[in-house]
This record gives structure tokens, C-alpha cells and sequence, in this order.
């Protein structure tokens, strides 16, 4: 009996033990960190902004007392980290900061190098692999958080989506979370780009709750291209379009649209291309690398305003081959601006010959970016295009007499 | 000795979650960048350490390491040597518990004091190694099914997370194989094949040593293939340089997943393997280790349980001070000043001992 009554004893005890209380947070005494900018301080300290969501505000469906959906706080330190645990200087609860979603660096801090602020985020246990990294050009990172939105969507949330549809619907933006730097610094032959983002509009009247009630936006985030990095050092940008076809040299698009000139005036067929690969091979000619893109891909003509006879194959034929022309020239223009103007292979030519031709690798293992200036480009492209939607030819009356 | 011997199914089960037990998580000691062949290619020569394990026992015409220590070395230096080993497979235990600590600590319970979460696993473990070799068998099926589930689970969610690159393999042996080879020695070996080493403790209750040869052949194989497949895992959802920078390979890459932005962070499931992993392996040591002190001091082995247990566990938090201390004396000193001359110098010596008193037996 009394073996029994010990046992049970110890079974309650065990059990309050693991209730697992030690690091109990309670939800409203605690808040949630969506979104973080960093700024050069003073005395060369780091300026962080914080988004924190207002818990009351966020996500508010119908009626709404019209509060913002986030507070912005301001802090200053040696480090993001030193900043961040002092935040609740200011703030009244506990900050939360395993669901933040994006990461905004201020252009002067990504030309003097990402390495002094990218390493917290990538030790933390709190901060996921998949938040995103973006360079704000021409504008201070913490405007990018201060724009309020009418449909009462916080900042980070909407460029969250933004970027993800952006990148599914068009390409025009990098994979930038802070996985894939992590994996373009550390891989061999590849230099890591970022999404950039600027702001156009006025900030300054877009701060309040009450400027949202307008149905023209006055300032809004808009995604501007790549920052393209040598090692950690931002040395410049590259515009949508070239971003686009970046995405598509590294196979990495899920679809897009191209608007492929159909005459010499200013006719064009507008043609959604879903899916689209890009196979490479690089080898090494007497020391000069030689690149070979073959791009395939499938599309469907979503508008053409010339009169090609979109219901005969030769139609088909001819738009297929107007659009492998154009694809190949975007690609090699796009391609030689690289080379010319930052000199450092963005587009993993280097990684795929570490990977698949070692031995030839090595020999230009050591300066591979100079190699990549010189690097002869070839592109070869094979479209199809299958259907036209709901009509063949563009709707016109014929001409008499045909 | 009560011998209630265990199925060979379990016998197995045990031996593989013990295999896999820690080095699952910790992945292969990156050494050099493909893992996953260092993986593959240990398997021989801890096959032969293994066989070589076996062959003491019949040569030996015994059935148990410590009863064979004591028969060949003679009374003081086999009592000395038997007290070795339960050192050995107790230090080895609480080094175990450790890793499972570091691991916790940092991810999931951040601010609970280790010393009670310490306290906590070392009674379970006291538990069930009390309960004796077929409790461990028993305990071992579920252990096993539910690690090899959540593993597979893990391949899976990362395989539709789209995280898997096979890319990422290139270049196969960029630096040569002499660097493999090396690792293999160097480390693979004797962590964790030669470890495997505890079970000659109790062939009595496995099985007679022909079959206990079979059944640890097949969970050596067994097991090899699931840590190469966990290394291809890594390296494909990492990368082999990232892969260098992770203090937990398995749980980085577990951090990977995402589904459609609701299957999210799973590191519950890599905390769970090593729990259960740790749990088997720590009361097969301990086990051993009781044994072994019982068979010195000539009490039941129970009585040695608990102490034995709180012994572990203590030594668990003083094992190194920190982190960085406790992966450096894992990988050197621990290998070259326990590892080799208890998983290799002392059972070959005694296999020498034991040819040569054959011989003279027959002269």
C-alpha cells in the first residue's frame, strides 16, 4: 500500500514537472516581430526599425477602429543582436521573433558588406531559413516599413506576397531568402544576388492611418531587380527584365511572359510561357570559358496584334522562331551587360563546371570571375508553342476581295 | 546467470537503433566533404572488427566479454580490465546524454535547467535498463519503428518541400580518396560500428554467438544504409560546405521544410529521434556497465542501477565545459585514448592470449 502510494506520488510530481512552464510566454503579454530594417546609426552603429504586429489592428476583417497594424520602433547598436534584446527599452511586451518575415538592408549596409549583420540570422533558432533578404535601393530600408496600405495589410506582408506572386507570375524577382545567400556565398563559382526593392511615392504622406483611405496609393514598395554581390559586398543592381532572364539562365522560373516583336513596326504577340528549362554546359576552350544555354520551353500565344495566320502550322512555326530569336538575343544581351559592368558570374557557370567538369574547374578555380568576363556565350533555344487561347488568327474584318 | 533470451527480431532492432542512436543526428564527423562514401565504405572494416568481436567469443568458448576477461587474464587483471570497460560504457553513456542535452538546450528547451532534464532521462534510463536485457528488447521495437518513421517522414516532407538538390553531390571526390579513407579510420570506425562492441556484454541473452554474428552483420548493414542515406539527405537538402557549419546536419536540413507554408518547421521530429535514441543506447550502457560491476563486486547488477545512473548523469554535466570542448575530445582524444584500445588493442590481445593458452591446452 504504501509502495503504491509513493508510486502515485511521484507520478504526480512528475507530472507538474513536465507541464513545461520554464519559458512560458503568455500571448498577450507578448508580440510578434514581423518585419526588420537595418540603417547605418551614428558612430557607426546599426539603427534596426522594428515591425511589430498590433495584435488588435492586424488581420482585421470587416470594422476596424482604423489603428495601424503595426508599430515601428527604432533602436540603435553595435549589433543587431545587442539592439534587438534591448528593444523592450520601449516596447511593453515580450518580442517574438520566430515569425518574421523579411529582413530589409539599407543600400549603404550591403555595399560595405552583408557579413557584419548575417550572421545572427542565420544562428538564431528563432529566425527561419526562408525569410527574406532585400536591398532597398535609392531609399532608406525603414521607409519600406513605414508605408501603410489601404487594405490594412502590414508592410512586410504585402512585399511578402508581392515578391512570392511577382516571382510566379512573371520571375521578375531573385530567390532571395536568406537560405539561398547563405548557399551562394558558400558555393564555388556563384555570387549571390538579392531582391531589390525601392520606394516611389511620397513617404512622408503615407505614414497615417487616415492617408490610406485614398484609392491611389501615394507611395508604394515596388520590387526594382537584383542587387548583385561580389563576395558580401552589394556592387550593383540589375534591372526587372534582366533579373527575369537571370531567373531563367538558372532554371529557376516558373513562368513568365514575353512580348516578342512580330514586325518592323511596333507589333507584338504576347506569349505566356509555363514551363520553361534551361539546361547549361561550360567548358574550357584554351583557357576561355565556353557556355551553352539551350533553352526549351512551352507557351501559349496570350495576345498578338499583327495578322499572323495563327491557324496554320507554318503560323505557329514562324512565331516559334521569332521568339527563339528574341530569347536568344535578350539572353547573350543580357549576359554580355553582366559581364561588362560587374565582371562576376551571378548566373552559377562556375558552379556547374565545379560541379560537373572538376578537373577543368581547377585550373580556373582561382580567378574565376576574370575567366567569367571572357567566357564565350551561346545560346540555342527550342520554343513550342501549343495553343492560342480562345482565338486563332487577331479579329478583323477581311479584306474585300480575298 | 538467468538467461532469458531475447528473439532474434529483437536482437536485431536493438542493434540497429543502437547503430543509428546518436550518429542519425550528428551525422558522420565531416571530415572531408562526401560523407556519404566514408559512410558506405565503413561498413567493411567494422565488419571485420565486428567478425573479429565474434571470433574472441568462440575461440574463446565463452559466452560473455567480462566472464572471457576474467578467464584469460586471470583474477586481478581481468577484474581491472572488467572494470575498465563499465568505465568505458558508462563514460560513453553519459557523453550520450550529453549530446542529447546539446541538442535540447538549443532547440527546444532553451531556459529548463539541464540538470532537470538530466535528472528526468537518467531515472527513465535507470528504469529501463533495471528491468534488464528484455526490457531493452522489448522497449526496442516501438524505439525502432517509431525512429525509422521519423526519419523517413523527414525524407519525405523534405522531398515534397522541394528542398532536395542532387546537384549537389558534384564533385564526387574533388580532393582525392586518400581524405575518405582517412575519415573512415580516423573516426567512422570506432563511432559508432566499434561501439557495437557493448553487446558482447550479453551475446548470453542474445543468442548463441553464430547467430549473434548473423543478426549484427545484418543490423551493421542495415544501419550502414540508412546513415548513407541520411548523408545523402543532408548533403542534397545543405550542400557539403554548408554542411560544415552545422552543429545538428539533420536538424538544419529538418529546419528546410516547408510545404505550402503549413507544414513548417519540424524540428520536433529530429528532437524525437534523438530522445529515443539516446533512451536505447543509454540503458544498454548502463546495463552493460551494472553488469560489469556486478560481476566485480559480485552483487545483483540492480543494485548498481540507480547509482550507476545518477553516476551518468552527473558526469554528463561535467563532461566538458563547453561545446566546442565537447566535439574536440569526441573526435580526437576520445577515439585514440578510449576508442581504440578498448574497441581494438584489448580484444585483440586477448584473442592472442587466448590462441596461445589453445595451444598449450593442446600441447
Amino acid at each position: 500500500m504504501l509502495r503504491k502510494g509513493l508510486l502515485l506520488f511521484m507520478a504526480v510530481i512528475l507530472c507538474l514537472l513536465q507541464s513545461g512552464c520554464w519559458d512560458w510566454v503568455e500571448v498577450n503579454q507578448s508580440s510578434m516581430l514581423t518585419g526588420m530594417a537595418i540603417e547605418p546609426g551614428k558612430n557607426g552603429m546599426l539603427k534596426l526599425t522594428m515591425e511589430v504586429l498590433n495584435p488588435a489592428e492586424a488581420q482585421r476583417v470587416q470594422s476596424s477602429s482604423g489603428g495601424p497594424p503595426t508599430l515601428l520602433y527604432t533602436m540603435e547598436g553595435k549589433s543587431i543582436s545587442e539592439a534587438s534584446s534591448r528593444m523592450n527599452e520601449m516596447v511593453e511586451r515580450k518580442i517574438i521573433y520566430s515569425h518574421i518575415h523579411m529582413v530589409v538592408v539599407d543600400e549603404s549596409i550591403a555595399r560595405k558588406g552583408l557579413n557584419q549583420i548575417i550572421d545572427v540570422l542565420q544562428r538564431s533558432r528563432f529566425v527561419r531559413e526562408d525569410v527574406l533578404i532585400l536591398i532597398a535601393k535609392d531609399t532608406p530600408a525603414s521607409d519600406v516599413l513605414k508605408i501603410m496600405y489601404p487594405s490594412g495589410q502590414y508592410s512586410s506582408w504585402k512585399l511578402r506576397m508581392q515578391i512570392i506572386h511577382f516571382y510566379r507570375s512573371w520571375g521578375g524577382t531573385p530567390k532571395s531568402t536568406l537560405y539561398n545567400y547563405t548557399d551562394a556565398i558558400l558555393s564555388e563559382g556563384r555570387e549571390p544576388v538579392l531582391a531589390a526593392i525601392s520606394v516611389e511615392g511620397e513617404v512622408n504622406n503615407s505614414e497615417n492611418s487616415k492617408d490610406t483611405t485614398s484609392s491611389i496609393p501615394r507611395a508604394i514598395v515596388k520590387c526594382a531587380g537584383s542587387a548583385v554581390f561580389k563576395e558580401d559586398k552589394l556592387i550593383g543592381f540589375i534591372s526587372v527584365p534582366d533579373t527575369r532572364l537571370l531567373n531563367m539562365i538558372r532554371d529557376k522560373i516558373t513562368g513568365t511572359s514575353f512580348a516578342v516583336p512580330v514586325d518592323k513596326k511596333q507589333g507584338v504577340a504576347t506569349i505566356r510561357m509555363d514551363p520553361i528549362h534551361t539546361t547549361m554546359d561550360v567548358t574550357l576552350e584554351s583557357g576561355r570559358p565556353q557556355v551553352k544555354l539551350s533553352i526549351a520551353g512551352e507557351g501559349h500565344v496570350s495576345s498578338i496584334d499583327t495578322d499572323l495566320p495563327l491557324d496554320t502550322a507554318a503560323g505557329y512555326r514562324q512565331l516559334e522562331q521569332m521568339e527563339s530569336n528574341f530569347l536568344n538575343e535578350q539572353v547573350k544581351s543580357t549576359i554580355s551587360r553582366v559581364q561588362r559592368e560587374f565582371g562576376v558570374d551571378i548566373f552559377g557557370f562556375g558552379e556547374y563546371m565545379n560541379r560537373h567538369h572538376y578537373s577543368e574547374y581547377k585550373l580556373v578555380k582561382q580567378d574565376w570571375n576574370g575567366h567569367f568576363k571572357a567566357a564565350e556565350i551561346e545560346v540555342s533555344s527550342r520554343i513550342v508553342i501549343s495553343r492560342s487561347d480562345l482565338k486563332t488568327r487577331r479579329l478583323n474584318k477581311p479584306d474585300v476581295g480575298q | 546467470m538467468k538467461t532469458t533470451r531475447l528473439q532474434p527480431f529483437h536482437t536485431f532492432t536493438i542493434m540497429t537503433v543502437f547503430l543509428l542512436g546518436t550518429s542519425i543526428i550528428f551525422g558522420t564527423p565531416r571530415l572531408v566533404e562526401d560523407t556519404w562514401i566514408v559512410d558506405l565504405i565503413t561498413l567493411i572494416p567494422s565488419c571485420a572488427l565486428f567478425m573479429l568481436y565474434t571470433h574472441l567469443l568462440v575461440a574463446g568458448n565463452s559466452n560473455d566479454l567480462y566472464s572471457l576477461l576474467y578467464k584469460i587474464w586471470g583474477r586481478l587483471l581481468g577484474q581491472i580490465l572488467v572494470l575498465g570497460y563499465t568505465v568505458y560504457f558508462l563514460y560513453i553513456a553519459s557523453r550520450n546524454i550529453r549530446d542529447m542535452i546539446e541538442l535540447v538546450k538549443t532547440t527546444l528547451l532553451a531556459d529548463t535547467p539541464e540538470e532537470l532534464l538530466i535528472l528526468l532521462f537518467t531515472l527513465v534510463i535507470a528504469y529501463a535498463s533495471a528491468g534488464g536485457l528484455s526490457a531493452i528488447g522489448r522497449v526496442a521495437i516501438p524505439i525502432s519503428g517509431m525512429v525509422i518513421f521519423f526519419f523517413l517522414l523527414l525524407a519525405v516532407l523534405l522531398g515534397f518541400s522541394g528542398s532536395l538538390d542532387t546537384e549537389r553531390i558534384l564533385p564526387l571526390l574533388s580532393k582525392g580518396i586518400s581524405p575518405v579513407i582517412n575519415a573512415t579510420w580516423k573516426s567512422t570506425i570506432w563511432f559508432p560500428y566499434g561501439e557495437i562492441i557493448v553487446f558482447l556484454v550479453f551475446v548470453n541473452g542474445l543468442g548463441n554467438p553464430r547467430r549473434f554474428r548473423v543478426l549484427g552483420l545484418a543490423a551493421m548493414i542495415c544501419s550502414c544504409f540508412v546513415l548513407t542515406f541520411s548523408s545523402l539527405l543532408q548533403i542534397c537538402t545543405l550542400g557539403k560546405e554548408n554542411m560544415k557549419f552545422s552543429v545538428f546536419a539533420l536538424l538544419d536540413a529538418a529546419r528546410q521544410i516547408n510545404i505550402a507554408d503549413f507544414i513548417t518547421r519540424m524540428d520536433a521530429l529530429v528532437a524525437f529521434i534523438i530522445f529515443f535514441s539516446v533512451l536505447l543506447k543509454c540503458s544498454i550502457f548502463l546495463y552493460a556497465g551494472t553488469k560489469g560491476a556486478a560481476f566485480v563486486f559480485k552483487r545483483s547488477f540492480k543494485k548498481f542501477t540507480l547509482p550507476c545512473a545518477f553516476l551518468i548523469g552527473g558526469y554528463s554535466i561535467l563532461v566538458t565545459n563547453n561545446y566546442g570542448e565537447h566535439v574536440e575530445e569526441g573526435l580526437k582524444h576520445v577515439i585514440f585514448w578510449l576508442h581504440i584500445p578498448m574497441q581494438l588493442v584489448i580484444p585483440v590481445a586477448t584473442l592472442l592470449l587466448v590462441w596461445i593458452r589453445n595451444l598449450k591446452g593442446e600441447e
